[in-house]
């Protein structure tokens, strides 16, 4: 038996189910789709039962992927938990009618119940509940205020015997239910509701989103810095290096697995040993922005900013075929590219989705490049790691107009609701930003040591000089780098960070690092950010974004050359 | 030459009277490549069924039912015209007698959406000429939602297209009979911000533009 959670979007339906549900929650592709949605366990009477977090929907007419998965969900399952915002009751019924009218079981949970106390709002739910034929009870999902009622009420499911509405009869039907149910005292709009709207309004809204922008990126480089050096550095430095060579030396003294597992360097970014780089890196270099990263977005998103945000930036987007919402797969991408390129379902079309996709796995590089990239570059200053920025973000802008010029479809403009501005609740927030961080782990550090192995396998077997030798020197003359660094491109195949720290021990100018660090950003995601858009696109449009891909990196990797090396 | 249908002509006196006057009967034979006789007989038709006043030698006239009628007609065409030459690739030169063909078999939805995919177009591309909005005749004190000022508020009284774009917009929040309040207009076209109740909602300026609003004097 499995139960659905469904609502509008904003209504607290992952706090709730973050309240029903236990340590176990498990994200995963909805079958034969990149539709992610979560499921955890529930207690249901005195048996363990499934719960599923459906993608927020206002209405069964699907807009995007993701509320086509929602209405997909709803007609294989018959038990729901219909999550109604009782501030805005008006327009949550026409949901709760919709489900209603296919004959479900269902429960009402009534949420924001507190909200409605600020704001004037008398909810008769005794009434509500005889005049949807249904159980309905109030909650706080937030505070975990109604909860215990809702699961002693779960057993009392109903179904109605609605039938089938037309669109006009279910508004006039939900007129009827309000009028009867409601009544709202003030409806004056309060002063700190004056003082919210300036986050949106362009002349305040434009500087103060990037005042946000810059603290958020200030406090995760900052703090990540710091425990970089005073914490995690020393702990691999001083202890972690130690004992593991130790350990591996005592069991293999020399010959090939002392060299796949210890490397030849010292140094831990340099060896490119399986233990040694391929546990540095994604522990020291990467985990401690990628924590904070995913503590930030969770808390930028808990409160509510990120709509905001979408509006102000929308004007752009829609240049560029998208529009503001597709902030959302970008910023997700600058984490890692993975959930980024799920999060493009959220667009409309199949153009949008297109140009969402192909500018992430471009223009946008992931948390653990990212962190690479400013490890490596910073040491020479900060203007080279602009260069690599601006590029990035004028490559953005750029491919973006081109494909919204090339691209046929349509591209709908933004329509988003902006949710009030809430405290978040931090179990919530830490629990999110907990999923997140697994989430890249279990991505990640496989693929790094898969990487590692992978190098030195190659280099084991002459591999890498055979390439070399095919697209090294027409490579090496384009981009005026040395033959050594088009290997590191290869293994970008695999993982951008572990490719980013083979150009370590080159010796490398400060400008080739740049325009290596460029290259290595733009011109193929890796493996795993592959495999997620060639299912999410097809094969036919993958081929297609693969194409750009390599015309953008030659000719940006060329004209870098022309410009900053060749001088 | 196969008999010409209702909206043929009325199309045809919608061109014709774009920049004001009356059609002469000698002019609609010749727009629509017939001859005059069977132009008068026709045009004594459609003025029966009140789509046109007509007096012999002053010519015809749309009348209100005449002009929403012709409206559709002529937005469908002309969308058409801008689709087929944009999308398609068909020369301009072709684009008219194409577009005549297809326009009496699109429905509603179906010119919505058109209007949609190609970005709200606002000429067409033979001729330069506007591409209509349907029922683009505001009231006196209607105004488009793009039009109002940061700070009005007003009744929702009626959007302009298919039945997606209401669903869409309604399940939202956006209501006929809601008060809106405009809270902020992003700058460069960008999107219109407004209240309703409780809800706030960003509305792409495209979107807005087809959304009526009644204001209170």
């Amino acid at each position: 038996m499995r139960f659905l959670l469904m609502g509008n979007p904003n209504v607290g339906k992952s706090a709730l189910f973050n309240r029903l549900t236990g340590a176990n929650v498990i994200c995963s592709n909805y079958p034969g789709t990149t539709v992610l949605y979560c499921s955890g366990k529930m207690h249901y009477r005195d048996r363990i039962v499934e719960l599923i977090d459906v993608p927020g929907t206002y209405s069964l007419e699907p807009r995007s992927r993701a509320e086509e998965i929602a209405v997909e969900m709803l007609d294989s399952e018959d038990v729901i938990i219909n999550v109604v915002d009782a501030t805005n009751l008006e327009r949550n019924l026409y949901l709760t009618l919709e489900i209603l009218e296919r004959k479900k079981r269902v429960i009402v949970a009534l949420n924001m119940w507190d909200d409605t106390k600020h704001q004037g709002i008398d909810i008769n739910v005794e009434k509500l509940e005889k005049l949807l034929g249904v159980p309905v009870v109030p909650t706080v999902a937030v505070t975990g205020e109604g909860i215990k009622e809702l699961v002693e009420r779960m057993p009392q499911v109903a179904t109605t015997t609605a039938k089938s509405r037309s669109e006009k009869k279910r508004w006039s039907k939900i007129g009827s239910i309000v009028s009867e149910v409601q009544v709202i005292k003030d409806k004056k709009h309060t002063l700190s509701e004056r003082v919210i709207d300036a986050t949106i309004k362009p002349l305040t809204g434009i500087p103060i989103a990037l005042l946000v922008l810059f603290v958020t990126f200030t406090i995760i480089i900052n703090i990540g810095n710091w425990t970089i050096g005073n914490v995690l550095d020393p702990l691999f430095y001083d202890y972690y290096g130690p004992w593991v060579r130790g350990f591996v030396e005592g069991v293999f003294p020399s010959g090939v697995i002392h060299h796949i597992l210890l490397g030849e360097s010292e140094n831990f970014i340099e060896s490119l040993g399986v233990l040694t780089t391929g546990v540095y890196v994604p522990i020291d270099m990467v985990l401690p922005f990628v924590i904070l990263f995913y503590f930030m977005l969770s808390l930028l998103e808990d409160v509510g900013y990120l709509p905001r945000l979408a509006t102000l930036l929308d004007t752009m987007m829609h240049r560029i075929g998208l529009h503001g919402s597709a902030i959302v797969p970008a910023i997700l991408g600058l984490g890692c590219n993975v959930p980024g390129a799920l999060a493009t379902r959220i667009m409309e079309t199949r153009k949008q989705r297109f140009i969402a996709a192909t500018l992430l796995s471009i223009c946008i590089p992931c948390l653990a490049q990212n962190a690479v990239i400013v490890g490596l570059l910073l040491k020479f200053g900060l203007r080279y790691i602009l260069i690599v920025y601006s590029t990035l973000i004028l490559l953005y802008i750029v491919v973006g107009l081109l494909l919204n010029k090339m691209i046929k479809g349509e591209s709908p403009e933004i329509l988003l609701e902006i949710p009030p501005y809430r405290v978040p609740n931090m179990h919530i927030l830490l629990k999110k930003t907990w999923m997140r961080v697994r989430h890249f782990f279990l991505e990640a550090v496989p693929y790094v040591l898969a990487g590692v192995l992978f190098v030195n396998l190659l280099y084991v077997f002459g591999v890498v000089g055979f390439f070399g030798r095919i697209f090294g020197p027409f490579l090496s003359r384009w981009f005026g780098l040395p033959n050594e660094a088009i290997l590191a491109l290869i293994v970008g195949f695999l993982r951008k960070d572990v490719a980013v720290g083979m150009l370590a021990p080159l010796g490398l100018s400060a400008m080739q690092l740049t325009v290596a660090c460029t290259i290595l950003a733009i011109y193929f995601p890796c493996v795993a950010t592959f495999a997620v858009l060639l299912r999410e696109l097809g094969w036919r449009d993958m081929m297609k974004a693969t194409a750009l891909m390599v015309v953008v990196t030659l000719t940006v990797g060329g004209l870098m050359n022309l410009i900053f090396l060749s001088s | 030459m196969a008999k010409k249908s209702n909206e043929e002509y009325l199309g045809a006196i919608y061109k014709l009277t774009e920049n004001g006057g009356s059609a002469k009967t000698g002019e609609i034979a010749k727009q629509l490549g017939i001859k005059s006789s069977s132009v008068t007989e026709m045009l004594n038709k459609l003025a029966r069924k009140g789509y046109i006043k007509y007096e012999q030698y002053r010519g015809a006239v749309l009348t209100q039912k005449g002009k929403i009628a012709a409206t559709k007609i002529k937005r469908k065409h002309r969308l058409l015209e801008r689709f087929l030459h944009d999308v398609l690739g068909v020369r301009k030169s072709r684009v008219h007698k194409e577009a005549c063909r297809l326009e009496h078999a699109l429905s509603e939805d179906a010119t919505d959406a058109l209007d949609r995919v190609m970005d709200y177009p606002s000429r067409c591309p033979d001729d330069e000429k506007p591409i209509p909005q349907t029922k683009s005749d505001l009231k006196k004190n209607e105004f488009r939602l793009s039009n109002m000022e940061k700070g009005y508020v007003g009744k929702i009284k009626r959007f302009e297209g298919g039945r997606g774009f209401q669903l869409n917009l309604r399940s939202i929040g956006i209501r006929e009979g809601k008060e809106v309040e405009i809270i902020a207009k992003e700058p460069m076209g960008g999107p219109v911000v407004v209240r309703t109740g409780k809800t706030t909602i960003t509305i792409g300026r495209g979107m807005s533009s087809r959304i009526i609003v009644e204001v209170p004097k």
